[in-house]
């Protein structure tokens, strides 16, 4: 593989090469599939959307303005995708329903559980933000929401984390 | 330790499983897509659109066949010949309309 910018490769793609589109998917599939899994919480399905988001922007790309833009463009896509895909599924569980002995502490919730207790747009916003360390503006722009409801949403998020999974260093 | 919350490691840990299908696999999959074209439903409905543009098309020339030949509703003079009808300006001012059917009387 070269070293070619994913900018320049995203030109390249725009303008029908293959080739680029493959090495900018290459890039990208494990990031997103890690992006798509916080909001689907489930491995395969979190897959599909990536495949299926990488088809869908493959036929529109010529649409697509700033190559620069590639990875956010793609980004906002997948999340979209993955939220409705979420919403459809309606597995946003209440803490009493957690397949747990006993009542829920730090010790007998895993990640999936406890993710499953915030709604889709809280587990994007948590992912964007704890993991990959954006700021409440940029994934604002990603999520296209205020940056005072990510706000709400990340500290929500936080504290049910905390709550379920233990808040001690 | 890194003073990370436990929490934040927990989630951070499982998250980054790599994904069960690789990079080089998933490539091979989403090429085979974009090859593939439109999938077979996207066809059979593309299919559909065009027998139905094709059955409205139909009717549509259909009634206006039927139109152009009803003498109750003659054309413009300068067609008139096309569409099986005369129109006479008649000196008193008014119009008259004669079918092709009419005149072979």
């Amino acid at each position: 593989m070269t070293d070619e910018n994913s900018s320049d490769l995203a030109l390249r793609a725009r303008a029908g090469d293959q080739e680029a589109f493959g090495q900018l998917c290459l890039r990208h599939w494990s990031g997103l599939v890690a992006l798509a899994r916080s909001v689907l919480i489930d491995d395969a399905e979190a897959e599909d959307a990536v495949q299926d988001s990488l088809v869908h922007a493959w036929k529109k790309l010529p649409a697509l303005r700033d190559p620069a833009a590639f990875s956010p463009w793609l980004k906002k896509s997948l999340l979209r995708d993955c939220i409705r895909r979420a919403k459809r599924r309606k597995k946003k569980v209440e803490l009493s329903d957690l397949e747990i002995a006993g009542p829920p502490n730090q010790s007998n919730v895993d990640v999936p559980g406890a993710l499953r207790t915030l709604s889709p747009r809280q587990r994007a916003v948590l992912f964007l933000g704890e993991v990959q360390g954006l700021e409440d503006r940029e994934i604002a722009n990603l999520l296209r929401l205020r940056p005072s409801t990510v706000r709400v949403h990340r500290a929500r998020a936080r504290e049910r984390l905390q709550e379920l999974l233990g808040d001690t260093s | 330790m890194t003073g990370e919350p436990r929490w934040k490691r927990r989630l951070r840990a499982w998250n980054a499983r790599p994904p069960q299908t690789g990079p080089e696999e998933a490539l091979r999959q989403i090429e085979r897509r974009i090859g593939q074209g439109p999938s077979r439903r996207a066809m059979a409905s593309r299919r559909l659109l065009a027998i139905a543009t094709a059955a409205t098309a139909s009717a549509l020339l259909a009634i206006a066949l039927v139109l152009s030949h009803d003498p109750r509703r003659p054309r413009p003079s300068e067609t008139a010949a096309q569409h099986s009808t005369i129109v006479l300006e008649l000196q008193s001012g008014s119009t008259l309309y004669l079918t092709t059917k009419e005149i072979s009387r």
